[in-house]
Order: structure tokens, then C-alpha cells, then sequence
């Protein structure tokens, strides 16, 4: 027995599926203290939010809990508990919340009553006192309004927002115990970095311990105490924050470390041409609003008067929070999104205007590479099918054996072994479907790629892969890059100048180093904090 | 008011939806060869043994009287406002009566037993399904779903067919082919003894339609509450302290039935269909047999408004679930409106 | 690459066979115990509407007029004396109730129809071509009857299997043509969008919004009397296939106005591909598995309303036979107590009814095979 405030031991989880048991969660340990901040890291499927679970006493029906295992709160051993005692804990003594603010909310029930019933369950209020209490609560986390706030449908408040009410809910009984399992994942940087302080500002003032469950070590050096690193559902090092970064022990420990971007792009020649200029462009949908009897049609500016020129060789980051319309602005000026009717030279040649046909001679020289590597490749084609239709259908490559050798370049390219020709999407992971999605660009041989996002939805170990591969295929074939994303730390490593977008206008621009170290403008600087601070 | 609005909105979309129904229903009267004098002449001349000619002046005031020596589109505007002002659905010439007598109290008979097989349907199919996806791949879940596929596999005027041969030879029994057994026929007022009588004609009815019926809603429920049961929300319920059961009700239940609610307009019409089918079959004085009479005879005006009604009634119960559904879930209303 | 990256790759696709969705799909349909049922069910009905006639040991309208209601028999291979010997069924000895003056069919050991594979007999056509085998039938050229008569003497066994092949044809003409308008009118809505795809939607929306028995009855009645009963079947169809496009529209325009923005969509575009490409090539398949699902519920359902418009009188007309006209015969309740045995065409609704919606679900729970893997 320790004193700390929970102590879990040598938790084993399995899961019964249809192809035999899988071992999820393997000779698990870990103590979190009164007070303290525990960050639990790993990547994706490493067991860490299964073992939030174990703790919570919440796991699948088909998991099963391997003999041995220990989860000793406040000196009892609450893995013996049978559920009503576990259900006088939740929610009371140990509270959680979830990833998804969007789904982790009931869709049709008001936000006050639902914060209201986790009061409710525990505790015998009146109805004026519980309202009030409510109303406290969703003061106490911030959120603007809070009479307002209380009669609202989850759809009506935004993610931030949401994670506010989530929090409230948590913090409702006043528990020891928090358990956040990847509590900004879903979110805006800059929102990300506000919940991150809420957080803690309210752990300082309910004097609770937290167990943060994330994947970005940004977060984990910024907010926590101690850390245990989780791979393939095992423990591989822990300690002090301090003391795993300065010295990690295990290799995948180092490995993750060493996985954050670094470097900078090498400098481009002076007299580079440019590649691609966008000059004012403006982009806007129509809306209808207003009821059925008073509709009028309202212009949204999406993109508002935005110019920017690509050299060859450069790569120009475009980065602002979600809704700033730096996708929008991207698309548009490729012919992918919108249109727009302000001037766009490609090459000399002016391409704002051209039809979905006029354009075809340009694709190949345009490409494009998606943020989410899951849905930009057809579940229903090989590998080798998704790399051949760009050269079909540009008429590239005489026979199939010349495609197969060009395909074939590309996958060296790309790193990728000549055996995925024959393998469908759902085969690979995250990290090789974006390769070969860069690879679908590459094989075209384009002087021009936007890059939407593409390591956004990857794991930070596989990013960094990423972002090192484009840039060896930038040098290698002498590529211009457009690098939409809203991560600071993936454009400096990458981009040679960068803008910066708010609500559909430039806030600023110029060389990435000058723009990051000395940020004019407010928002840029809340960018700047989100990334590399974490906590503003 | 967005909730006003938005029955507001979904009313005025019905409209055109309700003129096309009448349209089609008109056209139903005119597609077929001859119109209603060109009936009365050869009825006449059967019963009186007058000739074309003789007939043909008499014939020519009638179309005139009825309007129709006019254009189809006066024709119908003169239909439909013979419908809509004074419930004019014109002359049935198999019964040599008005239409609206003809049809008379089947249409409430009809749509009263519909609505009370759905309302029994619905809630048979929303508890099996609960119960079935509460008690996963156990007996009880095999059990609801054995008698909910039975329900979609065995065609209902088999069913029918089955029932009327058991009440005739095995149990001789006497409730077949009517309403009211014949002493309570002439009893104006409502008594326990003649409801009695009542159910002990329609039951087949409501049997074979309520097992039909739950049957959808049976594997739709369990579908749905199964993919509800994983939502994140439900894990935010159970992590504040909730017990399964209050999770179930509260929060993963009422989710689920947002797509029940949904189809209640389309079951609707598969309850109306489902008692036309049986109470053919079965020979029970509702709608059914009336319109397989209508068309094996030809009656076309007494069809085509059997048809309107029964698409209208369609319209207003797809309008009333909607209706519920906007009052379940908030989103719903929302959407209808930014989405134009 | 990194080392331990590498590593963990090669882990991962380590002796992993290469398997495409459908292979995915077929594997994952094999161990379904239950749609497998479902699949050999429809093979054995889809198979009576092509060898229905070799099935059938009489023509469909071959009268038998000295076995009136003859009720059904028994196929054994034990001898009245208690031996082993070839199948074989008892002939009927009438025989009249002196009270109550009504004929009665007793089995007769005396009169034993011997049976055989492969006799000769009546011709029939398959696909075109003549043949006169049947799978089995009498040797000593007294009829046989395994499922007993109707009122005319035909055998009721052999009227199912020819009945077999016209609800089967209405039904699959119906889901054909249902389909492949749905199919074109859905994914093209939903693709090109705009005001074609308001139109569409708001036409859906009207065609759905009619009840369709009574419609259907209502058309059938507008149907001319005196055409022949070809027509008349194909004019049936046609009226049935009006009201079943639009589910599928409706259902099809949604995912593929999903389907559009998704980025394997947009990586297309991106390319270069022309928009017939990108339907033939990256929408269509992926709506395939659904438009398939689809078909095999619709299946069934047709069958059900052709079998009771049928039964009804107002569906198929004679000479042709479905399942549902020939239980018309068992409406007359007196017809129906005397042969009860005329409900057999019941046996086969339900069965193929059984078949394709257990195929369907098999098919619906195998289609998402990414799911648990």
C-alpha cells in the first residue's frame, strides 16, 4: 500500500473479438499523488484510454480484466467494487471527461440539465439551489452568459465551449480525482491552450489530481508532473516531466522525443522565379438567412482580398485557426474550391478563369495532398488503380508497362515498397496512406502541390517522417509547396515564409523566422504561445 | 418560435404535395373509357330497355349538368371544388348513390383501426427492441427476433387466410365477415357488451397487423439502440455516476427513437395497407373491400376518392411525425432552417 | 525511415494476404451461418424458375380429369408387405359417405404408382430449347400427384414450379428496372446537384408520398380489359417498378452527396478524371454494396404484393400462373376446406420471402468488412 491517492497495479486488460483475444492493456502500474498532474503518453492503440477506464470501472463488455489486478483509491481496492459502489464513485470522487466534445454531450437534452444531473445523482438539492449551483458551475469554467448558456442545446455552443460545460460537469462534486483523456485533440490550437489553463487553474483550486491523457508531448512537458509513457500496452519508462525529457531512458521514449519537428528549410535562390501568384483573392457563398417570410440572400466572405506568390523552390505556410479560411483560400486558387475572379498566374499563365476542362492540362502539374490519409484513398482500388488514374486520364505513359515503371519511381519516391501495388487502402496505416497519397501527387511529376494539412491527423513520431519527406522531395525535384495548417511547430520546420489568417484576411506575412519569433500582431502571438508554450 | 415556424414551413410544403395527389386522383376518374353517362346510359337502357338514341338528349343534358362537355382542367377545378366546398366526391353507378355514402363510416373504421395498430405496433416494437438489445445474442434477444422476422416473412393475407379458415371449421366461430354481431347492430349507444362484440370481430385485425408492424420497429429499435449504446455521451452518462438502467432510459432510449419516430409516417401507410389487406380478405366492412370492389367493377369515382382520402391522411400523419420529431430533438428544428 | 518505424511496419503487413473489399465480403458472408441458409434458399428457388419444367412432372394447365381435389401423397419406400423396395405413392380408391353423400380419397394399397429419375414425358422448354425428362414421375403411367390436385385435376406440385418462374420473373423484372432507374436518377441528383437535384428531390418526395396499395389497385383498374395477359404482366410490372425507384433514389442521393466531398472524390478531380469517370470509377463501387442490399430486400417485398394483387385476381392474369393466383383458387373458402392442401404455394412465398431477406441480411452484415478487423 502507498499513500498516494490512487495506486494501480499490474492492470491487464483483454478483449474478446471475433478473431480470439487481444491483449490491450499489459502488466500495467502507475501511482498518481494528491494534487498532482499524471501524463499518460503514447500513440494511438497504445492502451492508455483503456486503462482510464480500468479506473473508471467503465470498460466494453467484452473486455475482460486479467487476475492480479489492483486499482487502490484512496486505500481501497475499487477494482473488487461491485457497480453501485463504482457508481457512488464516478462522478462524485473520480470524474472524467472525453476526446469528442461534440458527441460527449447528450444532443437533446439542455446543458444545464445535464450538468445539473451529475449533481443530482449524488446529491439531494432543491431545485433553486441545484439551478444555482449549475449556474456556479458554469461560471466557474468561464463560459460567458451562464444564464444563457443553462437553457442551450449542446448543438447551439461551439467545441471550446462545450469542453467547458464537460469540465463543469467534472468538477460538479468537487472529485479528487480528473481524468482527461485527450481533452484537446478535437480542438483549435488557441482553444487548446485556453481549456489547458482552465484545467489547471481548477486543479490549483480544488486541489485535484489529474491523469492527462494525451498524445502531444507538447502538452505533457507544460502541464504535468510526472509521465508515463505507454507503447503496445505496456509501460516503458516513467518518472518526473523534467527528468524524461532531459534524460529518456527507453528508445521509443528517445524516439518520441526526437519525433517533434526540427530544422529549418534550406534557404531558396535568390532570383527564383515565381511559380504561382494569387492576387486579391476574395471568395464568398451565398447564405440564404432570415425566416420563411423575410429571406434574403447575404454574401459570406470566406476569403477576403487575399494575395500571395509561391517561388520556385519555396514553400509558403498559410496558417490561422479553423474557419480562418486558409483551406478555402487553397482550394479556390487551384480550381479545387470556389470560384473567384481574382487573378491567378500559374506559370505565366492566368488560370482564374478557366472551366473545369480548360484546366485539365494544368492538373498535372498542380497536385494536391489531403489532410486525412483515411478517406483520400478509394476503399475500393488497389494501390497501384489509385496511382494509375492521374496518368490515364492525362494520357501519360504509352502502355501499362511504362505507367508501372513511373509508379514504380513514385513509390521509391515516397519509400514505400513495390509490394503495396497490389493491397488495398484499408491495409496500411496512417502514416504510409499519406505516403501514398503523396506518392498519387508525385507520380504526376507537378511543379505545384498544396498541402492541405496532410500531417494533421497523423501521430507526432509519424509527422515528423512526413514533414521529412517533403522535404527531400522538394529538393529532389525541385518542388514549390503551398502548406496549409494551423501547427506552428510543422510550419517552421518546413515553410520559408508564411501568412497568417484571421476570419478570412491576412494578419500578417513574411519569413516564417521573423513571423515566429516576432509576432505583431495579438493573434499571431496566441498562435505562437499554443504552439510552442502550450499554456498561455 | 422556431418550432411555429417551422410547422408553419413544413405546412406550406405540403400543399403542392396535396395538389398533385388531387391531380392524380383526378386523373384516375378520366383515364378510363367513358364517363359516368356513358354508365347511367347503359344502366338505363338495361333496366328500361330504351334505346342509345332515345337516351341521347336526356344524356346530353346530364353532361351538362355535371360539366362534362367542359376541358379536363375545367372539369377538375370543377371536381375540386365540388371536393373541397361541399364534399362532393361525385356518384358511385355501382350503388346509384353519392360517393361520400358509399364510403361512409369505412374511412373512420379503417383509419381508426390503422392508428390503433400502429399505436400498439410502435409500442410492442419499441419495448422488444429494448428488450433485445439489453439482452444481446441471449434467448430473449433470439426469441424477439424470430417472431419480429416471422412477422416480416409471413405475408399478412396468408395470415388472414389461416385465421378465417380457424374461425370457420376449427372454431366455428361466428364473428367472420361483419363488425357487430346482429343483436347489437340496432343498439344506438355505446355499452362494454357491444365493444366486447366489437373486438371479437376485428382482432384478426389487430393481431396480424400489430405483429407485422412490430416487426420493423422491433429490429429498427435494437439497431439503433445498439449503435446509440456507443456513443460517447452514453460513457459521459455512465461516468457521472449513472446506473445502467437510468443511462438506458434517460439517455440512450430516447435517442434511439428519433428514427422510429422518423418512420412513423411510412408505418402509417403500411398499417393502412396491412388492414385493406386483411379486411379484404377477412370480408370486414372497412375501406378493403369496398375498393377491390371498386376496381373489379370499375367504380372509378368511388376509387378515386377512396385513393385521395387515403393519401391525404398519408400527407397529415407524415406532417404530425415530423411534427413529434421537432419536439424530440432539437437539432431537427435547426436544421430545417439553415440548411435553405 | 526510422528504424523503429520500420520495424513496426514490417510487423504489420508481415504474411498478411492481400484481400479486396469483395473477397473482404465474401469471406466474411461464408461464416455467416445464416445468410448462407439464405444464399442456398434463393439458389433453390432461382433454380426452380429455370428448371421448372424438369422439376415438374406435368405441364401447368394438364388436366388429370379423373383426380378431382385429389389430395396429396405420400412418397415411400417401404412395401405394404413391410420390404424395402423403390419409392413409390398409393393411388386413390373415391369412395362415397353414405351419410353424409360427400367423396372421400382412402390411400389404396392396391393401387401402387411405381416412380422413377429422369422419365419421360410431357415437352417443356428451357431457355429455348425442347426437352421431354423429367426429374422424376411414374412408371406405370398413372399420374402422380405429390402435392395433390385443384379443382380441374392439375397438379399442384407442377403449377407451383411453373408458378415459380413468373413471380420470380415479375419480381427480379421489377427490382431490374427499379434499380437501374433509382440507381441512375439518385447518384446523378445527388452528383450534379442544383436545381435537376431540387426537382428530383421534390418528385421523390411526391412518388413517396402515395399509398401504395391502393394506388396500385387503382391503376390496375385504369389497366384495358381486353389485353392479352402478356401485356397485361408487363403493364403490371411497370406499375409496381413506378412506386419502388424512389426509396432507392432517395437513399442513393444522400450517400452520394456524402460521398462527393470526400477527399478520394476530390483527389480525383484533382487529377484531371471527367465526371463520368469519377461516377463509373470511385462513386459507383462504392454505392454497390448498398444498391446490392437493396435489391435483395426489394426482392422479397415484390414478391409479397404480386402474390396478394394476384391472389386478389387483379395481378397476373390467366393462362399465366404465379404463386398468388393459384392460392386465388383457395379464396372460395369452400374450395379451401375441401383442399387445403391448395395453400402449398403459401410454402413457397414464405421460404423464398425467408431466403432473400436472410440473404440480405448476411450481405448487410458482411458489406462493412472494415469494421472488425
Amino acid at each position: 500500500m502507498t499513500d498516494k491517492l490512487l495506486s494501480i497495479r499490474n492492470v491487464n486488460v483483454s478483449f474478446k473479438t471475433a478473431t480470439g483475444l487481444r491483449h490491450a492493456v499489459h502488466d500495467v502500474s502507475f501511482d498518481v499523488g494528491n494534487g498532482e498532474t499524471l501524463a499518460v503518453v503514447g500513440e494511438s492503440g497504445s492502451g492508455k484510454s483503456v486503462t482510464a477506464r480500468v479506473i473508471m470501472g467503465m470498460l466494453a463488455p467484452n473486455a475482460r480484466v486479467g487476475e492480479g489486478t489492483q486499482v487502490i483509491f484512496d486505500g481501497e481496492d475499487i477494482a473488487t467494487f461491485s457497480e453501485p459502489q463504482l457508481q457512488d464513485i464516478r462522478g462524485r470522487r473520480i470524474s472524467m471527461i472525453f476526446q469528442e466534445p461534440l458527441t460527449s454531450l447528450n444532443p437533446i437534452y439542455r446543458v444545464g440539465d445535464q450538468v445539473a444531473e451529475i449533481i443530482k445523482v449524488h446529491r439531494k438539492l432543491g431545485k433553486d439551489e441545484l439551478k444555482s449551483e449549475v449556474i456556479r458551475l458554469l461560471k466557474e469554467v468561464q463560459l460567458p452568459d451562464p444564464e444563457a448558456r443553462y437553457l442551450q442545446y449542446p448543438h447551439e455552443l461551439s467545441g471550446g465551449q462545450r469542453q467547458r460545460v464537460m469540465i463543469a460537469m467534472a468538477l460538479a462534486n468537487n472529485p479528487e480525482l480528473l481524468i482527461a483523456d485527450e481533452p484537446t485533440t478535437a480542438l483549435d490550437v488557441t482553444v487548446q491552450a485556453e481549456i489547458l489553463s482552465l484545467l489547471r487553474q481548477l486543479q490549483k483550486a480544488h486541489n485535484m489530481a489529474v491523469i492527462l491523457i494525451t498524445h502531444d508531448l507538447s502538452v505533457v512537458r507544460a502541464v504535468s508532473d510526472h509521465v508515463v509513457v505507454m507503447r503496445r500496452g505496456e509501460v516503458v519508462e516513467t518518472g518526473e516531466t523534467q527528468e524524461v525529457f532531459h534524460h529518456p531512458q527507453h528508445p521509443y521514449t528517445k524516439h518520441l522525443i526526437a519525433s517533434e519537428p526540427k530544422g529549418e528549410p534550406k534557404p531558396i535562390q535568390k532570383d527564383a522565379p515565381p511559380v504561382l501568384t494569387a492576387e486579391n483573392t476574395r471568395v464568398a457563398f451565398k447564405l440564404k438567412t432570415g425566416g420563411f417570410f423575410s429571406r434574403k440572400s447575404v454574401d459570406l466572405v470566406a476569403v477576403n482580398d487575399v494575395s500571395a506568390t509561391i517561388r520556385r523552390g519555396e514553400t509558403l505556410g498559410v496558417v490561422g485557426e479553423s474557419g480562418s479560411g486558409k483551406t478555402t483560400f487553397g482550394m479556390s486558387i487551384i480550381g479545387l474550391g470556389q470560384k473567384q475572379n481574382g487573378p491567378v498566374t500559374f506559370q505565366g499563365d492566368r488560370i482564374e478563369r478557366l472551366s473545369r476542362k480548360e484546366l485539365q492540362p494544368y492538373r498535372t502539374r498542380i497536385q494536391v495532398v489531403f489532410q486525412d490519409p483515411f478517406s483520400s484513398l478509394n476503399p475500393r482500388m488497389i494501390i497501384r488503380q489509385i496511382l494509375e488514374e492521374g496518368l490515364i486520364v492525362n494520357g501519360i505513359g504509352a502502355s501499362s508497362r511504362e505507367r508501372l515503371d513511373l509508379i514504380k519511381q513514385a513509390l521509391d519516391d515516397v519509400q514505400m515498397p513495390h509490394d503495396a501495388l497490389d493491397r488495398f487502402p484499408h491495409e496500411f496505416s496512417g502514416g504510409q496512406r499519406q505516403r501514398l497519397a503523396i506518392a498519387r501527387a508525385i507520380v504526376l511529376k507537378p511543379e505545384f502541390i498544396l498541402l492541405d494539412e496532410p500531417t494533421s491527423a497523423l501521430d507526432l513520431s509519424i509527422q515528423a517522417q512526413i514533414i521529412e519527406l517533403l522535404r527531400e522531395l522538394r529538393d529532389k525535384h525541385d518542388l514549390s509547396y503551398m502548406f496549409i495548417s494551423h501547427d506552428l511547430k510543422v510550419v517552421r520546420a518546413l515553410c520559408h515564409r508564411v501568412i497568417v489568417m484571421k476570419s478570412g484576411s491576412v494578419v500578417e506575412e513574411g519569413n516564417t523566422a521573423e513571423v515566429l519569433e516576432k509576432p505583431k500582431t495579438d493573434y499571431t502571438r496566441r498562435l505562437v504561445r499554443a504552439a510552442f508554450d502550450v499554456v498561455a | 418560435m422556431a418550432l411555429l415556424l417551422y410547422f408553419v414551413k413544413r405546412i406550406l410544403v405540403a400543399i403542392p404535395l396535396l395538389i398533385g395527389i388531387s391531380i392524380v386522383s383526378f386523373g384516375l376518374v378520366v383515364a378510363v373509357p367513358g364517363d359516368f353517362v356513358d354508365s347511367w346510359m347503359a344502366q338505363t337502357m338495361a333496366q328500361t330497355g330504351m334505346s342509345a338514341a332515345e337516351l341521347k338528349p336526356q344524356a346530353e343534358e346530364l353532361r351538362q349538368k355535371l360539366g362534362l362537355d367542359k376541358s379536363l382542367v375545367h372539369q377538375y377545378v370543377l371536381w375540386l371544388k365540388g371536393i373541397v366546398f361541399s364534399g362532393d366526391f361525385g356518384q358511385s353507378f355501382v350503388y346509384s348513390k353519392p360517393v361520400t355514402e358509399v364510403i361512409g363510416l369505412r374511412l373512420p373504421r379503417t383509419l381508426g383501426l390503422a392508428i390503433v395498430t400502429l399505436i400498439l405496433g410502435q409500442g410492442i416494437g419499441v419495448l422488444l427492441g429494448i428488450y433485445a438489445a439489453t439482452h444481446q445474442y441471449k434467448l430473449g434477444d433470439n426469441l424477439a427476433t424470430l417472431v419480429a422476422f416471422l412477422g416480416i416473412v409471413i405475408p399478412k393475407f396468408v395470415m388472414s387466410l389461416i385465421i378465417l379458415y380457424l374461425m370457420a371449421y376449427v372454431w366455428n366461430s361466428s364473428y367472420i365477415g361483419s363488425l357487430y354481431s346482429p343483436e347489437f347492430i340496432l343498439q344506438e349507444h355505446f355499452s362494454f357488451a357491444k365493444l366486447w362484440d366489437f373486438f371479437l370481430h376485428v382482432w384478426p385485425i389487430l393481431f396480424i397487423s400489430v405483429w407485422a408492424g412490430q416487426a420493423y420497429t422491433t429490429r429498427m429499435m435494437r439497431g439503433n439502440l445498439l449503435d446509440v449504446m456507443n456513443a460517447q455521451y452514453i460513457e459521459t452518462a455512465r461516468a457521472k455516476g449513472l446506473s445502467r438502467r437510468k443511462t438506458l432510459f434517460r439517455h440512450a432510449v430516447p435517442n434511439a427513437l428519433h428514427p422510429v419516430i422518423m418512420n412513423m409516417g411510412g408505418r402509417f401507410d403500411y398499417m393502412i395497407k396491412g388492414e385493406i389487406e386483411i379486411a379484404i380478405v377477412l370480408g370486414i366492412p372497412t375501406l378493403g373491400p369496398l375498393i377491390l370492389s371498386s376496381v373489379t367493377e370499375r367504380d372509378m369515382y368511388v376509387l378515386s376518392a377512396i385513393f385521395l382520402l387515403v393519401s391525404v391522411l398519408l400527407v397529415i400523419g407524415n406532417l404530425i411525425a415530423d411534427f413529434a420529431l421537432a419536439v424530440l430533438d432539437p437539432r431537427v428544428r435547426r436544421a430545417e432552417f439553415t440548411k435553405e | 525511415m526510422n528504424a523503429l518505424t520500420q520495424l513496426d511496419m514490417n510487423a504489420e503487413n508481415a504474411n498478411h494476404v492481400s484481400l479486396s473489399y469483395w473477397q473482404l465480403v465474401r469471406r466474411r458472408f461464408m461464416a455467416n451461418r445464416y445468410g448462407m441458409a439464405g444464399l442456398i434458399g434463393c439458389l433453390i428457388v432461382l433454380s426452380c424458375t429455370i428448371f421448372g419444367g424438369f422439376f415438374a412432372p406435368y405441364g401447368a394447365q394438364t388436366k388429370d380429369r379423373n383426380a378431382i381435389y385429389s389430395p396429396p401423397q405420400l412418397i415411400s419406400i417401404i412395401s405394404p408387405d413391410g420390404e424395402l423396395t423403390r419409392p413409390y405413392v398409393r393411388g386413390f380408391e373415391e369412395k362415397m359417405d353414405p351419410v353424409t353423400f360427400e367423396f372421400t380419397f382412402e390411400p389404396s394399397d392396391n393401387k401402387i404408382v411405381p416412380l422413377g429419375l429422369f422419365v419421360k414425358g410431357e415437352p417443356y422448354e428451357i431457355l429455348g430449347l425442347t426437352f421431354e425428362t423429367h426429374l422424376f414421375g411414374s412408371l406405370n403411367g398413372v399420374p402422380v400427384h405429390l402435392l395433390g390436385t385443384d379443382g380441374l385435376g392439375r397438379d399442384v406440385f407442377s403449377r407451383m414450379m411453373y408458378g415459380t418462374r413468373i413471380t420470380i420473373l415479375m419480381a427480379v423484372m421489377v427490382m431490374a428496372a427499379a434499380c437501374v432507374i433509382g440507381t441512375m436518377i439518385g447518384v446523378s441528383s445527388g452528383y450534379f446537384g442544383g436545381t435537376y437535384d431540387l426537382v428530383v428531390q421534390r418528385g421523390v418526395e411526391f412518388v413517396k408520398s402515395f399509398p401504395d396499395l391502393p394506388l396500385y389497385l387503382a391503376l390496375v383498374a385504369i389497366l384495358p380489359r381486353r389485353a392479352d395477359a402478356m401485356a397485361v404482366f408487363v403493364m403490371f410490372a411497370g406499375i409496381l417498378v413506378l412506386l419502388r425507384w424512389a426509396d432507392l433514389a432517395r437513399e442513393l442521393r444522400g450517400k452520394v452527396v456524402a460521398i462527393k466531398s470526400v477527399e478520394f472524390v476530390r483527389a480525383a478531380v484533382a487529377v484531371g478524371a471527367s465526371d463520368g469517370r469519377i461516377i463509373r470509377r470511385h462513386i459507383i463501387p462504392n454505392m454497390s454494396s448498398h444498391i446490392l442490399v437493396w435489391a435483395t430486400y426489394t426482392l422479397p417485398e415484390i414478391i409479397l404484393l404480386e402474390s396478394f394483387l394476384s391472389f386478389l385476381g387483379v395481378g397476373v392474369q390467366l393462362p399465366m400462373v404465379s404463386w398468388g393466383s393459384m392460392l386465388n383458387q383457395a379464396r372460395d373458402i369452400q374450395a379451401l376446406t375441401a383442399a387445403p392442401w391448395l395453400l402449398a404455394p403459401v410454402g413457397m412465398i414464405v421460404i423464398s420471402v425467408l431466403a432473400f431477406n436472410a440473404l440480405g441480411d448476411g450481405l448487410r452484415d458482411a458489406m462493412d468488412p472494415y469494421s472488425n478487423d
